[in-house]
């Protein structure tokens, strides 16, 4: 908005003291009027300024917030294998993978501590039969002893004893045959037997899976670490949630400065105002005869803002000031920018 | 492990002592097959002197209680402490057989 245009008068020559003043009083009030316009310069380039930047925080401050949020979102859960899972159910299913694990080491356990009954039976059946071998040997060993006796009685019975002597040959050979099976047998059980006590010691490493102390400890660490996570992503949300609403307040704060900044060009408006008073003041003191109720006119006609021309005309007219009104309620034509 | 075990009417009352492991197997078969020949209907085993047990030593509770399933007795376990109770809970066993406190 531009205020009444200002002409200065030629220079004059001082012809007496009191035009000299007149002079220097008007060159006054036009070098006040430029530091007024330097002045609403000065503001509003600084205001225009000053209200960008207070934009671009707040719109940077905007974008913070999101992306907050954005981290707030993702932070309760973890990604795994593709499932989402969250920090509250992890300690659950943590321990539900762990005790499933354990009941498999268990059913492992139990089913070799049966595997140990079972070949228990079986080195006992084994012990029966090398006993069962024993008595085999025995009975061959009395077996040769009589066929040998046999032998003896034969070659002493002459010619009548030829015959049973090829029987007491051919039991002896008989007996010769299952030693050498009985001996076979002992030495395949002995090696089944060997075999049987090495199972039993491998099952003896399965079954004794160590589930001592340690895994209990493994245990109760793994809940630990876990409710120390949950207890942590707590935190660490409340404290973001925290500094995301400290940074709304401070997005809102921003905004509302700008919002009062562009009252400057209220201010603008205003010291325009003032000056085009000013250069009516001085035009006014070259019109001769002039009488007060016109001057008050002249003074105030550049006067465009209602509530200052009211003060100025009550000041001029020797009044008290009208009541002064928020400046941002009142329906003056202040255009924003 | 030491075992005491009394039969009390048609039930077996059987205190398991100090440490439950592998090498103990002989002597907890022998009194699965106590139990079972006795006919009893019932047993609980009191574990609350019980200090530490291993995986071998849960597998022959699991094996207890295939046997009572087969033998028509119903198995109990009471008072398990400390390490025996932490990894009973561990592996789940109140879901298998009724602990008693």
């Amino acid at each position: 908005m531009a205020y009444p245009s200002f002409k200065p008068a030629p220079p004059e020559p001082a012809e007496d003291a009191f035009e000299s003043v007149a002079v220097v009083e008007r060159r006054m009030l036009e070098a006040l009027m430029a530091e007024l316009n330097a002045v609403s310069e000065l503001v509003e380039d600084n205001t225009v300024h000053v209200s960008e930047r207070f934009s671009a925080i707040a719109r940077d401050s905007g974008q913070q917030n999101l992306r907050m949020r954005t981290l707030i979102e993702n932070s309760d859960a973890i990604d795994c294998g593709g499932e989402r899972i969250a920090l509250t159910e992890l300690a659950g299913d943590l321990k539900s993978s762990l005790g499933d694990l354990i009941s498999k080491i268990l059913f492992l356990s139990s089913r070799g501590m049966q595997m140990v009954y079972a070949l228990e039976d079986v080195l006992v059946e084994m012990r029966a039969v090398k006993h069962s071998i024993s008595l085999i040997d025995k009975i061959n060993s009395q077996t040769n002893l009589l066929a040998l006796n046999a032998k003896i009685e034969a070659v002493h019975a002459g010619e009548a004893g030829k015959g049973f002597s090829v029987v007491a040959n051919e039991v002896r050979e008989l007996a010769g045959n299952t030693n050498r099976i009985a001996h076979d047998l002992r030495e395949r059980i002995t090696k089944v037997t060997r075999d049987l006590d090495q199972s039993f010691d491998l099952l003896k490493e399965i079954s004794t899976i160590d589930m001592s102390e340690e895994n209990i400890l493994a245990n109760e660490r793994i809940n630990m670490i876990v409710e120390g996570l949950v207890l942590q992503h707590q935190n660490f949300s409340s404290a973001l949630a925290q500094t995301t609403d400290s940074s709304d307040r401070l997005v809102g704060d921003l905004n509302e400065a700008v919002v009062r900044m562009q009252f400057q060009d209220r201010t603008k408006q205003k010291i325009e105002n003032i000056c085009g008073v000013i250069a009516a003041l001085i035009n006014t003191r070259n019109i001769p005869g002039l009488d007060s109720t016109t001057m008050i006119q002249c003074l105030t006609q550049p006067v465009t803002l209602g509530d200052m021309k009211a003060r100025l005309l009550a000041a001029a007219n020797n009044q008290p000031p009208p009541t002064m009104e928020d400046p941002s309620d009142d329906d003056n034509d202040i255009e924003l920018f | 492990m030491r075992i005491e075990s009394r039969k009390e009417n048609t039930s077996f009352r059987v205190r398991l002592q100090d440490r439950m492991t592998f090498s103990d197997h002989g002597q907890f078969r022998d009194l699965l097959t106590e139990i079972t020949r006795e006919k009893a209907q019932s047993a609980v085993f009191d574990m609350s002197e019980l200090v530490s047990i291993d995986s071998a030593g849960l597998g022959m509770l699991m094996i207890a209680l295939e046997e009572s399933r087969k033998g028509g007795w119903a198995l109990s376990l009471r008072a398990p402490q400390g390490h025996v109770r932490k990894l009973l809970e561990l592996a789940c066993f109140d879901k298998l057989i009724p602990i008693l406190h």
